[in-house]
């Protein structure tokens, strides 16, 4: 078998240019596909990231119905702290009381929805206190409990800024009006056109007290230190709380939109890995058919002094093992050239479109993210179509009988 | 008398097609062991449909093919395969060789299919290559090499397993008188020094001056046979 992959090999370097261009194929097609999957992989992390990280969370824990429908008796007396700082997986945590309000100033009143959080707590979990983009962040001292921050369009629709006053009214746990005045410190950006529109952030405490809570609250929410631990620390959350009353939801019960978008995505790169495959496989089979053809001569010279067919196919397909193979080993660069040059510069989606934002978030720079495994399976894929394909041109060659292929000589 | 080693019964080779084409039509012949037998005949004779039917590569329409009692017609493409492999050399008349194999290692081809050990292949290659004068190309590619200098590599290939038969269809078509000479002294010296039997087909004065006997075709049939004193 040896002289036949020596022959293989050779007959891969005598027609140089068109293996060449084969080769060049497959490492382009395979370094498309995994830049764009790394790019793909990178903008849902990044988007799961920052939708995590600007308000949502990895796990919240509401009362029974909350998450469907928040109103405001749904809540909850929280947890002693220790069930999760003694958690290593958990990597912040905080409580929060969750409204809808009426906000009113002297230019103008507006529905918004309140959240009552614990100001140092909140910065273990999401990106609030770096979304101030004027002003400064909550105070963490009991005396000042009536400050507040507000989304940046909702500022501009309240029109009030920094130092002005807002009144809040509610509806409170108890069924009365609850009212209160907040002076605005700060104004936030988060990236989340939603959240800038319709959010107004006041210290926890002011909205135990104004909505008659005590010391309720209406959700706490977890941070962890890595996404992939989700599923297990809300099966030991279940365990350990096991309170029917209460709901224990991950980020993709919470955000099932960004499920869809990511699952679309990945359909997407389905489509796309089999596009490329198949301008791969018509490439290989196209050079393969071209070498079989031209050499149909040959072929015959070989089968009539006593080559098996098999030996034939074994030689057909060496050689285009060494194309594919070339072909994965130059689009393995390809891809840590193309990585590395997004690696370091990122892909601004906002540049592309203004409602990226939307979708993403705060930070709209989107980093390449290579998973091994990912490449792995593209260039296995990639391999395998060309090896597969090439039976085609293989057992033509095997099949062809020499006697024919002599009426040429 | 000497004993036959190519027998054909009623031999017929008719290409199926848009027309009917005859290859050969029942032919009936004997070659001896150890005979330098030529075809000749104009071009759509028959003789390159015959030496086909002979080695095996092409299956007759009818008709049998006994070479040392065993019947070609009966056999299967794997123990055709073979049975080329192991008793038959071929020579063609241009491209015999295998491109990208220097003449060394097509001349070791069909010894390493027939899986003869490294040591067993060399030995016997270099002393082929020595007898035909050509230990020189060993590492020279096809296409280093002139035509009749190929013809010598792919006759070195053909009998370097110790054949039963030789087959070489129009083996000097591209040659010049000199290299034609020279290969026919070449063909006919390891005919007598080995005894391989040889068919060969071809209308070239040269060649069948050296022949035992020949046969001319016509149409795919007999038309008579000459010995070559007779020429």
């Amino acid at each position: 078998m040896l002289t036949f992959i020596a022959i293989a090999w050779r007959n891969v370097k005598r027609n140089f240019r068109r293996s060449a261009l084969t080769v060049s194929i497959i490492a382009f097609g395979l370094g498309t596909l995994n830049v764009s999957n790394a790019l793909y992989e990178g903008f849902h992390d990044k988007m799961i990231l920052n939708a995590v990280k600007i308000f949502m969370g990895h796990i919240q824990i509401h009362a029974k119905g909350f998450h469907a429908n928040p109103t405001v008796e749904k809540c909850f007396l929280p947890f002693s702290t220790s069930l999760y700082s003694k958690n290593p997986r958990i990597k912040g945590f905080s409580d929060r009381i969750r409204f809808q309000a009426l906000a009113s100033t002297a230019n103008n009143s507006l529905a918004v929805l309140a959240v009552g959080i614990d100001p140092m707590r909140e910065k273990s979990v999401t990106i609030l206190e770096e979304s101030v983009v004027a002003g400064s962040y909550l105070s963490d001292e009991k005396e000042k409990k009536n400050q507040c921050l507000v989304g940046e369009t909702l500022s501009a629709n309240l029109r009030i800024g920094i130092g002005e006053k807002v009144v809040l009214m509610a509806q409170a746990w108890d069924g009365s009006l609850g009212a209160d005045a907040f002076e605005i410190v700060g104004i936030c950006r988060t990236g989340n056109p939603e959240i800038d529109r319709s959010f107004l952030w006041v210290p926890l405490l002011s909205a135990q007290e104004m909505l008659s809570y005590g010391e309720r609250i209406s959700e706490t929410v977890l941070l962890l230190s890595a996404s992939s631990q989700v599923l297990g620390v809300q099966e030991s959350l279940k365990r350990t709380i096991g309170k029917s009353e209460l709901e224990i939801l991950n980020w993709k019960e919470i955000a099932p939109d960004i499920v869809q978008i990511v699952a679309l995505d990945v359909a997407m790169q389905r489509v796309l890995m089999l596009i490329i495959s198949i301008i791969v496989v018509l490439a290989i089979m196209n050079t393969m058919l071209m070498a079989v053809q031209e050499r149909f001569m040959e072929f015959g010279v070989m089968l009539t002094i006593g080559t098996r067919p098999s030996q034939v196919v074994g030689m057909v397909l060496a050689e285009s093992f060494f194309l594919g193979l070339f072909g994965v080993v130059v689009g393995l660069i390809v891809t840590a050239i193309g990585f590395t040059c997004f690696r370091v510069h990122g892909v601004n989606l906002a540049s592309f479109s203004a409602g990226v934002a939307k979708l993403i978030g705060l930070d709209t720079t989107v980093y390449p993210l290579l998973r091994i495994k990912q490449v792995c399976i593209s260039s296995f894929f990639v391999l395998a179509s060309a090896m597969l394909i090439s039976f085609v041109p293989a057992i033509k060659a095997a099949r062809m009988d020499p006697g024919s292929a002599l009426r040429h000589i | 008398m000497k004993k036959s080693l190519v027998i054909t019964e009623n031999l017929s080779k008719i290409y199926e097609g848009s027309f009917s084409v005859t290859g050969v039509e029942e032919l009936t012949i004997s070659v001896p062991k150890g005979a330098f037998f030529c075809l000749a005949g104009p071009s759509g004779s028959g003789k390159s449909t015959l030496l086909k039917l002979l080695g095996g590569i092409e299956r007759p329409s009818r008709g049998r093919i006994y070479i040392e009692g065993k019947d070609l017609t009966s056999m299967s493409r794997s123990e055709l395969s073979f049975f080329r492999l192991s008793s038959l050399g071929f020579v063609f008349q241009e491209l015999n060789l295998i491109s990208v194999l220097t003449a060394r290692e097509n001349v070791e081809f069909g010894l390493m299919l027939r899986k003869f050990s490294s040591k067993v292949r060399r030995e016997k290659v270099m002393r082929i290559m020595e007898e035909l004068g050509i230990e020189g190309l060993a590492e020279r590619r096809p296409s280093e090499m002139s035509g009749g200098q190929q013809q010598r590599v792919a006759v070195a290939r053909a009998v370097v397993g110790n054949p039963l038969l030789l087959l070489a269809d129009e083996p000097t078509a591209n040659l010049d008188s000199h290299a034609t000479a020279n290969l026919i002294d070449l063909i006919r010296n390891l005919n007598i020094s080995k005894g391989i039997t040889c068919i060969l087909a071809s209308h070239d004065e040269q060649v069948l001056k050296k022949a035992d006997k020949i046969l001319y075709l016509r149409d795919g049939k007999v038309s008579h046979i000459e010995q070559p004193e007779e020429l």
